[in-house]
This record gives structure tokens, C-alpha cells and sequence, in this order.
């Protein structure tokens, strides 16, 4: 039975109905229209200075693309992460404003439903190290190193950055696709911690880049949300810090010099082969290569152009190197899924207890009401087959 | 149990849910079982607002729900003030004590109206045995064995109309009801449907 104390006050409820108005990107005015009320009684409304009345409360969240009991179940995660990123742009931008959702909305969707099942979520974040004056690129250096030993990584390649950046740091990351220019996003929020989201629909070297790029972010300045994409200016002291991070921390500079003073032995000249075999090891692309061991001045600057105007470094290339071991397990599985496979499972662990049923999940995944079944299929058989041999201990 | 034609013929108006028009129309005979229960058919507008969410991914729901209104097999209701105070106790609180906004429309209204609160999701039922003991509420799979649907659609198409809701629809079916399931379609076939939760029946039953 539904008491007093679950009820929200009107001042929590103005202000989760502001918060859902400007991640709907709507104005006072608009919405005022909407609920065919004044201006200033939203504004009240959102203040808490007046209660909102149930046909009003409809119309909102209709005009909101989100539901009443959305606004008004206690557990309900309230984010602002998309009207931070559009803070960013001077410029609405529609495929930074769907990512911003959509990250917004699977960490909302995790943190409702960890709470309500009672799971909570290790955190181990490194201390933060604030841009100083001076060369960025040798901070940048020093901090990936740190990090890495931190995590005692050694001097080996990371082979699935997502693993280390989720278990080991716990940060939320999801890969999920999104629009082609779209690498991924940053954003940090107190209760939620540093969520990342990266494009599915990039090739391992890239996400991995984009995903150490984005680390650089939490390291350096975790409260300020990033977006890496294509056209974004490159040329500011944080991403210059951000991409020699990417860099140090995927390729660090001694590992590197001794793998290169090892495939190099003997030989008068740097071949693809060379690189294909470098980039192979450590993880990344064979331009992202390059560019590290001319930083290292194991190569001469300009060395990547300089393949690149004699015919590149292709596939074809790699294939005749590395054979079938040139496939790296792509992160398109994950990326494919209806929702990630970690908050699926929230989901009907949630939908089995009967805490949430699947009208409230599919409004609390952005589902509708066909893919939300998808998601739960099989949910009734795996309780009719829970044994007590195959009980887990926590 | 007692049948939902009688239920219907006694004068109860069924209110169905989304999960309910969503089933409805994977069966591909909807008009035809719905005209198979004399009472008043009736919709909430927020379920109908609902099902309009799923015309992004192409499903046709609420192009259904639209088509059974306009032939008069269905009557879309706003809820009104009577039935306020169960909508907004349904929709505000904790999780585990409430519902989204079709839902709770669905059962205030039924309950309301005194009518039959058509409804797969067994939260639904559990609140509904908590707060409302008197309200009758039925999930699809109830409508669909109605022994007035296979008089009037025969067996054979009664039997196609579950397997479609089954296989299209991923219609849930509770455990309660599973052993009847079970014997209109068999245990084999049942298998084949992951919604279903798994029939323990009687060694060689089918």
C-alpha cells in the first residue's frame, strides 16, 4: 500500500519536473502552453510553490516523452547530463544531443535499478591531476604512466580497455552505436560517478582510443563533460593533454622502445610489416603507431605521411602480415543488444521480484513494449528452473 | 473460474491494457474476438498514448486500437475525476507499489467502473489482490480460451490466434493458467515459446 512517506513533496516534484523539462529541451513557455496553464504557475510548480494537479502532471509528461509515475516513483533517478553537454556547443547539435540522451538514460535506468535491487557499485578512482602550467604533453605522459602503475597494468598492452576501465576503476561504460562521427562521451555526476559511453560502430584500435581519450578526461577534469567526435577542435591544451594520454597510456614510451629495438634488430629500414607487427601488440592503429614512435623519435616526423603518399599501410597489407589473427574480436555483440547485457539483467532480476513491472521498464530503458518483452523473454523459465545448486553465494 | 463472456453478458465493461491490444492484434482476428463478448470494450487514453510510442519501430498497435474504435468494437476513455485518487495512488510512491501511467489508468478505471481490468503484467495483479480484492482482473490469455471465442472462431482458429500472440507478441501466460494452455496446444508446442514460464505437468501429459 502506497503510505504518506513514499509520496514526493511538491518541492521534489517541481524539481524533477524541471530537470525533465530541460533534458526534453523544452522552455517555461512551452510547457506552459502544454498544461494550458500560465507561465508563472510552472515556474511555481517548479519551485515547488504550488502543487501540480494530476491532468496537468499528464500533460507534461506526455509533452516530455516521459510518464507520471516516471515523475512520481520515489526511486526515480533524476540526470542532467544532456543540458550540461549542450552547454558545451555553441550550436545545437543533434547527434551530440542523442548521444548526451542517450547516455543520460542508461545511467539513470542502472542507478534506478541497482538501488532498487540493492546493488552497489565498487568505485576506485584514482586522484585527479588538474592541468598545470608547463608542457602538457609531458604531464600527459607522466599521468598515463602513473595511472597504469596505479593499476598495475605493467608493461604490457591492454587488450580490453572496457574491462579495466569497468572493474578495475568502476566506471559505467557503455558501448552502444551511435551516429558515425560520434566517438564517445564523458560525463561525471556525483551520485551516478563517471560514465562513459563509446560508439559500438568503430573498429577495437578506435574505441580503445576514444575510451583512453576519455580517461584522460576523468584524470584531468572529471566534472566537466566531453564529447569526442570528428570535427571537434583538436588544437586546446585538454585534448592536446587528453590524446597524448590516449597515446602514453595504450603505448608507453619504454615497452614501446623495446619492442620496436626488438622487431628492428639487424634491419636497416622501417617496413609496414614493422608497424603492422607494433601496432598488432599494443592495440591500436597502425596510424596511432606511427605517430607514437615519431613522438618517441623512433621515426622521423612525418613518417605516417610519408606511407600514406606511398600507398598506405591497408588490410590488405595487415591480412598478409597477420592472417585470421588480424579479426580482433569486435564490440559489436554488446553493441548490438537491444540494452547492454549488464542492465538487461537488472532488468528482469527487477521485472522477476515484481519491484518493476513492463510498462515501467520499457519507460525507464526507452523501449517500447515489443522490445521490453524481448528483453525479459525467458525470465519466467529461468525461475522455474532456479535450483538451489546453482544459488550464488552473495 | 468464471467465464469473461459471462462476466460481459452480466453488463462488467472490459478495460483492456496495452499489453492486451498488443496481443489482440499479433492474434490477426482481433475484431473477430473482440465482437465475441456482448459487454462494452473500453481503452484508456493513456494506454492509447502508450502504444503510439511503439509507431517509431513500426509496430501497428495503435493503428489497431485506432481501427477498433472507429468500428465501434472499442470506446476510448479519458480518465476522469472519479477515477483520479486509484490512478495517482497506482502512479505515485515506490517502485515496487506502483505502475506506469497505462497500467495504473486501466485498473483505476476498472475499478471505478466496476468492470473487468484486462492486464498481463502480474505486478499489476499482485497490487490488485492487495488494494483492490473486489476488482476482477483477467490477463489476455483468458480472453483468448473464452469458450465463446472458440465457438464462434472454431477451435482450429482459436488454437492460431494464441500461437500468434505466443510467437508475435510474446504474450505472457501465468502460471495458474498454463496447465489449460497446455491442454489446448499441447506441451510440445509450448516449448516453443520463450514468454512461457516452463509447464511441470504430469509425467506423459500432453
Amino acid at each position: 500500500m502506497t503510505d504518506a512517506n513514499e509520496k514526493l513533496s511538491d518541492g521534489e516534484v517541481g524539481e524533477r519536473l524541471r530537470i525533465a523539462r530541460e533534458e526534453a529541451g523544452k522552455t517555461q513557455s512551452a510547457a506552459a502552453d502544454a498544461a494550458a496553464v500560465a507561465r508563472t504557475t510552472i515556474v511555481a510548480i517548479e519551485k515547488g510553490q504550488r502543487r501540480i494537479r494530476l491532468e496537468e502532471l499528464q500533460k507534461l509528461a506526455v509533452f516530455y516523452g516521459t510518464s507520471a509515475n516516471a515523475i512520481l516513483r520515489r526511486e526515480a533517478v533524476q540526470l542532467d547530463l544532456v543540458p550540461r553537454f549542450r552547454k558545451l556547443a555553441q550550436d545545437a547539435d543533434p547527434a551530440v544531443e542523442n548521444a548526451s540522451r542517450l547516455l543520460n538514460d542508461l545511467v539513470r535506468a542502472e542507478v534506478e535499478l541497482e538501488d532498487a535491487l540493492g546493488i552497489r557499485r565498487p568505485r576506485n578512482y584514482p586522484p585527479e591531476r588538474p592541468i598545470l602550467p608547463g608542457d602538457v604533453r609531458l604531464q600527459a605522459e607522466q599521468d598515463a604512466q602513473e595511472l597504469r602503475d596505479w593499476l598495475g597494468l605493467g608493461p604490457g598492452s591492454i587488450l580490453d580497455i572496457v574491462a579495466v576501465l569497468d572493474l578495475q576503476l568502476g566506471i559505467r561504460i557503455y558501448l552502444r552505436r551511435l551516429e558515425g562521427r560520434i566517438s564517445g562521451l564523458f560525463a561525471f555526476d556525483d551520485r551516478a560517478g563517471a560514465c562513459m559511453l563509446l560508439n559500438a560502430n568503430h573498429p577495437v584500435e578506435r574505441l580503445t582510443h576514444t575510451a583512453l581519450h576519455e580517461l584522460a578526461h576523468f584524470v584531468s577534469a572529471r566534472q566537466k563533460p566531453e564529447v569526442l567526435a570528428d570535427d571537434a577542435p583538436g588544437a586546446s591544451r585538454e585534448e592536446r593533454y587528453a590524446d597524448t594520454f590516449a597515446r602514453s597510456f595504450a603505448m608507453p614510451g619504454r615497452p614501446v622502445c623495446q619492442r620496436f629495438a626488438e622487431i628492428t634488430a639487424g634491419q636497416t629500414h622501417l617496413t609496414r610489416r614493422h608497424v603492422i607487427l607494433l601496432a598488432y601488440t599494443f592495440g591500436v592503429s597502425r596510424e596511432a603507431m606511427v605517430r607514437r614512435l615519431e613522438e618517441l623519435k623512433l621515426a622521423r616526423s612525418g613518417t605516417w605521411d610519408w606511407f600514406q603518399s606511398n600507398g598506405g599501410i591497408n588490410g590488405e597489407h595487415v591480412l598478409q602480415v597477420l592472417g585470421e589473427a588480424a579479426e580482433r574480436s569486435a564490440p559489436s555483440i554488446e553493441g548490438r543488444a537491444l540494452v547492454p547485457h549488464r542492465l538487461g539483467l537488472l532488468a528482469r532480476e527487477a521485472w522477476k521480484r515484481s519491484i518493476y513491472s513492463e510498462g515501467q521498464l520499457a519507460r525507464l530503458l526507452r523501449l517500447d513494449r515489443h522490445e521490453m518483452r524481448q528483453v525479459l523473454d525467458g525470465a519466467e523459465a529461468e525461475e522455474s528452473e532456479a535450483h538451489d545448486f546453482v544459488k550464488l553465494s552473495h | 473460474m468464471i467465464s469473461l463472456s459471462s462476466l460481459t453478458e452480466s453488463g462488467r465493461i472490459l478495460v483492456l491494457d496495452a499489453s492486451v491490444i498488443i496481443n489482440m492484434n499479433a492474434t490477426g482476428c482481433s475484431e473477430a474476438i473482440l465482437g465475441c463478448f456482448p459487454g462494452k470494450v473500453v481503452v484508456t487514453t493513456n494506454v492509447a498514448v502508450e502504444l503510439a510510442h511503439g509507431r517509431r519501430n513500426g509496430h501497428l498497435d495503435a493503428e489497431l486500437l485506432d481501427r477498433l474504435v472507429s468500428q465501434g468494437l472499442v470506446a476510448l476513455h479519458h480518465l476522469g475525476p472519479p477515477a483520479e485518487p486509484h490512478y495517482e495512488s497506482l502512479i505515485s510512491g515506490s517502485a515496487r507499489n506502483t505502475l506506469d501511467d497505462g497500467e495504473a489508468a486501466t485498473i483505476a478505471l476498472a475499478y471505478e467502473v466496476g468492470g473487468v481490468a484486462m492486464i498481463d503484467e502480474r505486478k499489476a495483479h499482485r497490487i490488485c489482490a492487495e488494494r483492490y480484492p473486489s476488482l476482477v482482473v483477467m490477463p489476455s490469455i483468458r480472453l483468448l480460451l473464452d469458450p465463446s471465442v472458440a465457438e464462434i472462431l472454431g477451435v482450429a482458429r482459436q488454437i492460431q490466434a494464441i500461437k500468434n500472440a505466443l510467437e508475435l507478441a510474446r504474450m505472457r501466460v501465468p502460471q495458474e493458467i498454463i496447465a489449460d494452455l497446455q491442454a489446448l496446444i499441447g506441451t510440445d508446442e509450448m516449448r516453443r515459446y520463450p514468454s512461457l514460464p516452463r509447464y511441470i505437468g504430469k509425467a506423459g501429459a500432453d
